[in-house]
């Protein structure tokens, strides 16, 4: 892997750019908030826009899609998938710790939805949740 | 023009409830369907001639019933699940298995009896729709008839008794011959083809010739076509199954081992695990010379399925398609071609409407126009619905085009946004024709090894045309090291496979999602 355009690997990325001003910012419940993911291309010269939080709280999976047992010892992390709208969470974060039960994450201003999905010792993806609305003001 | 909305009415009415299994793929592992599922093969009985494929077994415990399950559009990988059919009828249910799709039976004395034996086979996407299969089989030794070359004079045509060549089978077109309707096995061996038609031709027409060929099980046989082609004319439920073809005649325009000419829009044409070795382009007019040519007829022809077939030392296609709707060209591989003459692999020409180009192989020199082009000629209608995905395009030279978008005004129809679906494939190889291509395509997870310098890939900015939708691509040159000799992701790129490219996850049993609390 070396010094040219090794991996160009497309993500959308930018859509909470726009609007989200003059929103006010909540307190986090919790501890530990994650950044603001930084959207590619972001000017450092370009105002940043009001910044809120927003807690989200899940259980563990208990099985696997076939209704085996999983252990927690099986689970490596969950990812965390928000969007504008409850089809459309095309921006993720990982969470590496597979005991986590609940995550605070820093977001401009607005409406959000959630999904998450737990990740195995394996590296495989499992199956992703519902999605969850919240509101970061 | 398809949508989500409208893949979501005409999914419903073809689903049953997600099916939650080993075979399941975790979310990121498939690609959600671009279209509803549609069975391409085999067609259920009301729709068939009774000398369809499927609906006749030779029963004397020696031979296999061998019968690919076919489907169009869905959520891929599928699982297969045989519901119902008679006693030793297996199908192979998950990617992986060598009979994967596959429905098999060596059917013994002891079962031939009057009735048929009812089948159903409930094939299911990985999104949990399904489609379902039904046809009924006749245990049988009536009803066919065996050639083979190594018997040392002419028989009956019986299995004990063979006919050591073709001519007893095919008579002139517009009469109809004593082996009509009738299945052909061909033992192993070469056997000569030659027929009544000019140039020593053979014509299937009317239902007057045979239209169901099949290699022996477990043997090689060979049909060689140095003084013969293969004309379809008025003819439906043809199926060319096992048979390896060699030496398609080049000494006249355009060569072919089989073509479809432009009378009829033949319906439910199938060639399954058949070999293809040795054709030119034939001498002038070689505008359209293939091992298989489906020429326009004026409507679009339903059901065509080129499944595991193979392609070597050739100068022309595999498939040269006009007019095809609901086809599957897949699991095919090409081998050597006669560089440089070679224009594509497989070739999508004109009137192409729900199809999918799926699994399919090249590890043949680069192409002129790609191992796969997608050829929007609209002479008689609009393009619609094309999904190329879990491809591999290896080619040695990775600065020729893999894969290649094309676009002409020629003929009456035209394009209508034709929605055109590059998905999942691993190309060794530039992407061709997008600087002009005046549609839009998606491009999803692919993986393209491009030492062209070429700036099209998937970059939307490139693309002169509408709109090219690009998401979760994996590029780089060979020197990178992206991938092996196989087109396996490797390396740093290792992480994306299951995800990114032709490679699909076998026996991932994923997590259940977390709730939320």
């Amino acid at each position: 892997m070396g010094g040219r355009n090794l991996l160009i690997l497309l993500v959308w990325s930018a859509f909470f750019l726009g609007g989200c001003r003059n929103a006010s910012v909540s307190s986090a419940p919790t501890s530990s908030p994650a950044a603001a993911p930084v959207p590619a291309g972001t000017s450092s010269g370009t105002p940043s826009p009001t910044v809120g939080a927003a807690t989200l709280r899940w259980s563990a999976p208990t099985t696997r899609l076939d209704n085996t047992p999983v252990s927690l010892s099986e689970i490596a992390g969950y990812r965390l998938y928000y969007g504008p709208t409850a089809t459309d969470t095309p921006s993720f974060v990982n969470i590496n710790d597979g005991t986590a039960t609940q995550y605070t994450i820093n977001l401009p201003a607005g409406s959000y939805y959630f999904r998450i999905s737990a990740i195995d010792t394996q590296g495989f993806e499992g199956e992703k949740s519902v999605a969850l609305q919240k509101t970061v003001n | 023009m398809w949508n989500r909305a409208l893949l979501g009415i005409v999914v419903g009415v073809f689903s049953c409830v997600a099916v939650a299994g080993g075979w399941r793929l975790p979310n990121g592992y498939f690609i959600p369907a671009k279209m509803p599922m549609t069975l391409v093969f085999p067609r259920p009985d009301s729709e068939t001639a009774p000398w369809a494929r499927q609906r006749r077994a030779y029963a004397d415990g020696t031979v296999q019933y061998r019968v690919p399950i076919v489907v169009q559009g869905g959520a891929y990988p599928f699982h297969y699940s045989l519901d119902s059919g008679p006693s030793g009828m297996t199908i192979g249910s998950d990617i992986g298995n060598p009979e994967y799709g596959i429905v098999t039976w060596t059917p013994t004395a002891a079962q031939i009896r009057t009735a048929a034996y009812p089948v159903t086979v409930t094939v299911t996407d990985q999104e949990g729709h399904s489609v379902t299969a039904t046809w009924s089989v006749q245990a049988t030794t009536a009803g066919f008839v065996f050639v083979d070359p190594k018997a040392a004079v002419n028989g009956n045509g019986s299995k004990g008794s063979p006919f050591n060549s073709v001519a007893p089978l095919f008579v002139l077109h517009g009469t109809t011959g004593p082996y009509a309707g009738d299945i052909v096995y061909f033992r192993s061996g070469t056997t000569v083809l030659s027929g009544p038609e000019a140039l020593g031709n053979v014509q299937l027409q009317s239902d007057g010739n045979p239209a169901v060929w099949l290699g022996y099980p477990g043997e090689n046989a060979t049909i060689d076509f140095s003084h013969s082609k293969v004309l379809v004319d008025k003819q439906d439920d043809v199926f060319i199954g096992g048979l390896r073809f060699v030496n398609a005649r080049n000494d006249v325009p355009n060569a072919h081992f089989f073509f479809f000419n432009q009378n009829y829009p033949q319906s439910r044409v199938t060639f399954f695990e058949d070999r293809f070795d040795s054709i030119g382009r034939g001498t002038v007019g070689s505008d359209n010379p293939a091992a298989i040519t489906l020429f326009n007829p004026g409507a679009l022809r339903k059901y065509l399925a080129i499944v595991d077939c193979s392609l070597d030392h050739f100068s022309a296609p595999l498939v040269d398609a006009y007019a095809i709707s609901y086809a599957v060209i897949e699991g095919n591989t090409l081998y050597s071609g006669n560089v440089p003459t070679v224009d594509q692999g497989i070739f999508l020409k004109s009137d192409i409407q729900d199809v999918s180009v799926r699994r399919n192989t090249s590890l043949s020199q680069p192409f002129g126009y790609g191992a796969i082009e997608v050829y929007q000629q609209a002479q008689r209608f609009t393009n619609a619905n094309i999904e190329v995905a879990y491809n591999l395009v290896r080619a040695t030279n990775p600065r020729q085009p893999a894969f290649v978008y094309e676009w002409t005004g020629v003929g009456g129809g035209a394009n209508v946004d034709p929605q055109i679906y590059v998905y999942r494939n691993t190309f060794s190889g530039w992407i061709g024709g997008l600087d002009d291509f005046p549609y839009t395509v998606w491009e999803e997870n692919n993986v393209l090894i491009d030492d062209s310098g070429q700036t099209a890939k998937f970059n939307v900015s490139a693309a002169g045309g509408k709109t090219v939708k690009s998401v979760n691509n994996l590029t780089g040159t060979s020197a990178d090291g992206l991938i092996d000799a196989d087109g396996k992701l490797i390396g740093a790129a290792s992480q994306y496979r299951g995800t990114r490219g032709y490679e699909i996850s076998v026996g991932v049993n994923p997590l259940s999602a977390p709730t939320w609390r």
